[in-house]
């Protein structure tokens, strides 16, 4: 029997959003501190505190939520997520489960359009760490806050999977709502991924991978698991339902827990919190405030400024960069800002030592003429080494390009004079002679002759005497 | 008097009271006494004294006080100090109020009798034989036995009106959001307020005006502008009254029957308009109430997981294994009951069954209320079924403990304000309650109402200033 496989994919993303204070309490949300500095009776759950919702967090978790072309709920509310763990201090979680903040949203990544199925507010758990035989929890990271984005299960592979991410994760960063840094877990992934034999929507038996803590670490997850799936259907086995890790040393999946025994978590409305309702006007106020998605700013790039797309992937990858370009490109030709940037930029952080007006002073000055593409390039390394302007340095470095044609007639008919043996070799056909009487051209220069106008009067002259001897 | 007077003499009535009424768990005469003297030598100086200057006042111990232990009764508490105070305490603090100690309690407020505190039984100052209700049975004695004039407790049910009126005195359980809890060691959060029990009307005026009010650290408290007087002339004539015939119903003892029927003829006498309604069935509401607050039970205490307070077990390596024993250990029955049926009713496949249908018929009896409230300004009811019973019942009375709280349970459930008053003794010495139950927000009016009831029936708090050691024994 041939049949056609199909992997289905949907990802859970939480985000640590990027306020100051926790959630529901005013402790700071810089969880590098010293373990449980950061904490108060509310974030430790101590008996009698009670939670107060950072409206910071709400408008972050909006504008993600927004940019994601979900509906928003005027109205949303909190619930609890009951469970037991020791870094979980009140044994429930705080978490928007019957009335999420945003729904039925959709991202599109180039030709995929990725439905969004939610987008909440959650409030973090403390941290476990195992230390030999000990176990200490740090209760820093407790509270602060987090938005779960949910998508559809509409991504139909690996690569594709990893790429949704990474477009998602730049979109987050343009927005300014978190620091996405999947390292330092402010981004985590968990996945979903069933095989089908085609038709149905999601598998009847997904397995969803948890802790996906980089790029890399997606892709061949799923990797691992489509394959380890694929197999197991194509023994006529079953799927089973469950949770499953990533081992990074082994590359492999592994069981974690059966969906069998999964937790109930009894969610029920939390009463100390009310009804969360947004303000008439809030939403259209944060659409409007809404930065140019990157999808749609590289696009622009392309079309109107004819920009390649290996470049624009470079420049948006770091929205610093991308607003760099963007000015440097109305101050010089675009395609040249683009080169320029790629190829001198990249290693440096933005915004870098040197202003778009200096950039686009440079390329400008080189494309008339007045510097050659090297002087350039030395000019824009002076410039990020001591903060100076690039007029500036070619006047103290005297590198002002001479294009003059009586005094490049006059260093030309110097050094054929100077050196007729070299003279003798080019006309006796050794071609190469010519780069020699050039070297000493720019040389007598000091650099500052034009080299494309010494090299053509060289090669004129040099061809006259040949002809006429 | 100066403040270190009174203070003084409330002092000598603790000790020579409390050993007989084992109303109070721990004390804070220290702390009183300094503020006691700041308070003298303000008033030395002329300067302004604050409202409830040199006031004692007794707390729940389920209410956070910095310095304070906080132990709502309970083993798993034990020398926990929770390193902040609630909201009503800094306003009481603010007010100029001494706060002289913690009550008993039943642990972690599950109960209605104060007999299942971790520490030891209060006895009812009226007769030792008998409880003091509860879950705030030790502020109702502390009140009722003349050692404080005004202590705090707390509701989920019913454990303010019930207790107060078990020991003959008032108790307001006010509009849900008007006091913020903030403080309050959670049973059940969508029910649960602080309320004042005191020996004077004017006193509970005075506390309440102090404590209300929005407060940014409980997102469900509201301004409370609304705590004025309407002045002298409050008129009773035309006024209307419900009294619901399914409450009645309840109502097996003839005395408080007689009793509130007597007080009913007196407020007529005034021109005020009484009507029989039908109205739910406190039965239901009790069934609601039976799965809701277990509910939120469940998740509000599972906080108390041995972590960071309570029972540590050492040798338990294995956290399921820790959490189980370090809980085991930490509470008692009564407490893990409800957690257990708190948990089943929130539990797939009893939810729909239970908790959501639960959701649903609470929505209709605040309906329902709210509906009687468009045609009546007040519903009249007695207090209790029966008056106090008698201490260590046994298992056997235990319904009849649970229905002590059926006259309070569907005012809780729709956040209204209800007021407990004493309307005298019966034949055995024991005090009778009257309740009287308003809208959202009526808190002025049920005062100044119980302050005609008090002018027309002549029924007051009955303080005992002797506690007859004999009785009951
Ligand atoms: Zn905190």
């Amino acid at each position: 029997m041939s049949c056609k496989w199909e992997t289905i994919i949907g990802l859970e993303i939480h985000l640590q959003l990027k306020t100051r204070s926790k959630i529901f309490c005013s402790c700071s949300t810089d969880f590098s501190a010293p373990a449980n500095t950061n904490t108060c009776p509310i974030c430790l759950g101590w008996p009698g505190s009670m939670p107060a919702l950072n409206q910071k967090a709400v408008l972050l978790a909006l504008r993600g939520a927004v940019a994601l072309n979900c509906k928003i709920n005027r109205e949303s509310s909190f619930d609890r997520k009951n469970y037991f763990y020791p870094d979980l201090p009140k044994g429930f979680q705080i978490t928007q489960y019957f009335r999420p903040l945003g729904f039925e949203g959709f991202f599109q990544v180039g030709e995929n359009k990725v439905g969004i199925q939610r987008v909440h507010l959650e409030e973090d758990a403390g941290k476990t760490i195992y230390n030999g035989e000990e176990v200490e929890i740090d209760y820093n990271r407790a509270g602060i806050p987090l938005v779960e984005i949910v998508t559809e299960p509409d991504l139909v592979s690996p690569d594709q999977a990893r790429d949704f991410l990474r477009e998602l994760r730049l979109l987050l960063l343009y927005l300014g709502i978190s620091d996405c840094n999947m390292e330092e877990g402010s981004l985590r992934c968990d996945a979903n991924i069933s095989i089908s034999t085609g038709g149905e929507k999601t598998g009847e038996n997904q397995v969803e991978l948890k802790n996906l803590n980089s790029f890399q670490a997606i892709a061949r997850a799923l990797e691992y698991e489509q394959n380890r799936q694929k197999a197991l259907k194509k023994g006529g086995e079953e799927i089973a339902r469950e949770t499953r890790g990533w081992d990074t040393t082994e590359e492999k999946t592994f069981l974690l827990r059966s969906k069998e025994e999964s937790v109930d978590y009894r969610y029920f409305p939390e009463p100390d919190l009310p009804v969360l309702v947004l303000e008439e006007g809030l939403i259209d106020s944060v659409r409007m405030d809404l930065p140019e998605k990157p999808q749609e700013r590289k696009k622009r790039w392309e079309r109107e400024w004819k920009i390649e797309k290996e470049e624009t992937e470079v420049l948006i990858s770091q929205q610093a960069r991308a607003d760099f370009f963007e000015k440097t490109a109305r101050l010089a030709p675009p395609r040249e800002a683009a080169k320029w940037i790629k190829e001198n930029l990249v290693n440096f952080d933005f915004p870098p030592e040197i202003s778009p007006e200096e950039l686009g002073d440079i390329i400008n000055r080189v494309r008339a003429g007045e510097l050659s593409t090297s002087r350039g390039k030395d000019v824009l390394q002076l410039c990020l080494e001591s903060g100076k302007n690039p007029a500036r340095i070619i006047q103290e470095k005297g590198w002002t390009q001479v294009s003059d044609e009586d005094y490049i007639e006059k260093l030309v008919d110097r050094v054929l004079e100077e050196n007729p043996g070299v003279v003798d070799d080019y006309l006796s056909g050794k071609d190469k002679a010519i780069r020699f009487l050039i070297g000493q051209a720019m040389k007598l220069s000091q650099g500052q002759a034009n080299p494309g106008l010494v090299w053509d009067l060289m090669e004129r002259k040099l061809e006259e005497r040949k002809n006429y001897g | 008097m100066s403040a270190r007077e009174i203070l003084k003499d409330c002092k000598d009535r603790l000790e020579e009271r409390d050993p007989l009424l084992k109303a109070f768990v721990a004390t804070s005469w220290k702390r009183a006494e300094k503020k006691a003297r700041s308070l003298d030598e303000k008033r030395a100086r002329g300067e302004e004294l604050p409202p409830m200057a040199g006031v004692p006042v007794a707390i729940k111990d389920n209410i956070a006080r910095l310095q304070d232990t906080l132990t709502c009764c309970s083993r798993f508490l034990q020398g926990f100090y929770p390193g902040y105070s609630a909201t009503v305490v800094e306003k009481l603090e603010k007010a100029g109020a001494l706060i002289i100690g913690r009550t008993n309690m039943d642990e972690m407020a599950m109960g209605s009798t104060t007999e299942k505190s971790a520490y030891f039984p209060t006895r009812n100052p009226h007769d030792l034989g008998k409880v003091p209700g509860g879950s705030s049975g030790g502020s109702a004695a502390a009140v009722g036995g003349g050692i404080v004039p005004l202590a705090l407790g707390s509701e989920t049910g019913g454990s303010i009106r019930q207790p107060a009126s078990f020991c003959g005195v008032y108790g307001l359980r006010a509009t849900y959001g008007r006091i913020s809890r903030f403080g309050l060691v959670a049973y059940a959060s969508s029910l649960d307020q602080i309320g004042p029990l005191a020996g004077d009307l004017q006193d509970l005026w005075l506390v309440l005006s102090q404590i209300s009010g929005r407060d940014s650290r409980d997102s469900t408290t509201f301004d409370s502008e609304d705590l004025k007087r309407s002045g002298d002339n409050f008129d009773p004539r035309g006024l209307r009254i419900a009294i619901p015939r399914e409450y009645l119903e309840q109502v097996e003892d003839e005395e408080v029957l007689e009793r509130m029927i007597e007080v009913v003829r007196d407020l007529e006498q005034v021109g005020v308009i009484v009507e029989e309604v039908s109205f739910t069935s406190p039965g239901r509401a009790l069934a609601v109430y039976s799965v809701i607050a277990p509910a939120e039970a469940s998740s509000n205490l599972a906080r108390f997981d041995g972590i960071r307070f309570g029972p540590a077990p050492e040798a338990e390596q294995d956290w399921e294994a820790f959490i189980t024993k370090s809980r085991d250990e930490g509470f008692g029955k009564e407490v893990k009951n409800r957690i257990f049926l708190g948990t089943v009713v929130l539990s797939s496949p009893y939810r729909k069954e239970f908790f959501d249908r639960a959701l649903v018929a609470r929505e209709e009896i605040r309906e329902e209320l709210h509906e009687l409230f468009k045609r009546f300004d007040l519903v009249l009811s007695p207090a209790t079924p029966t008056p106090a019973f008698s201490l260590g019942a046994g298992m056997e009375e235990s319904l009849e403990k649970f229905m002590s709280d059926i006259l309070a349970i569907p005012g809780s459930l729709a956040g209204l304000p209800a007021i407990s008053i004493p309307m005298g003794l019966n034949r055995n010495g024991l005090p009778l309650g009257l309740q009287l139950m308003g809208p959202p927000r009526s808190e002025p009016f049920l005062l100044e109402f119980s302050e005609l009831v008090k002018r027309e029936s002549g029924y007051g708090a009955e303080v005992k200033l002797e506690i007859d050691r004999e009785a009951g024994k």
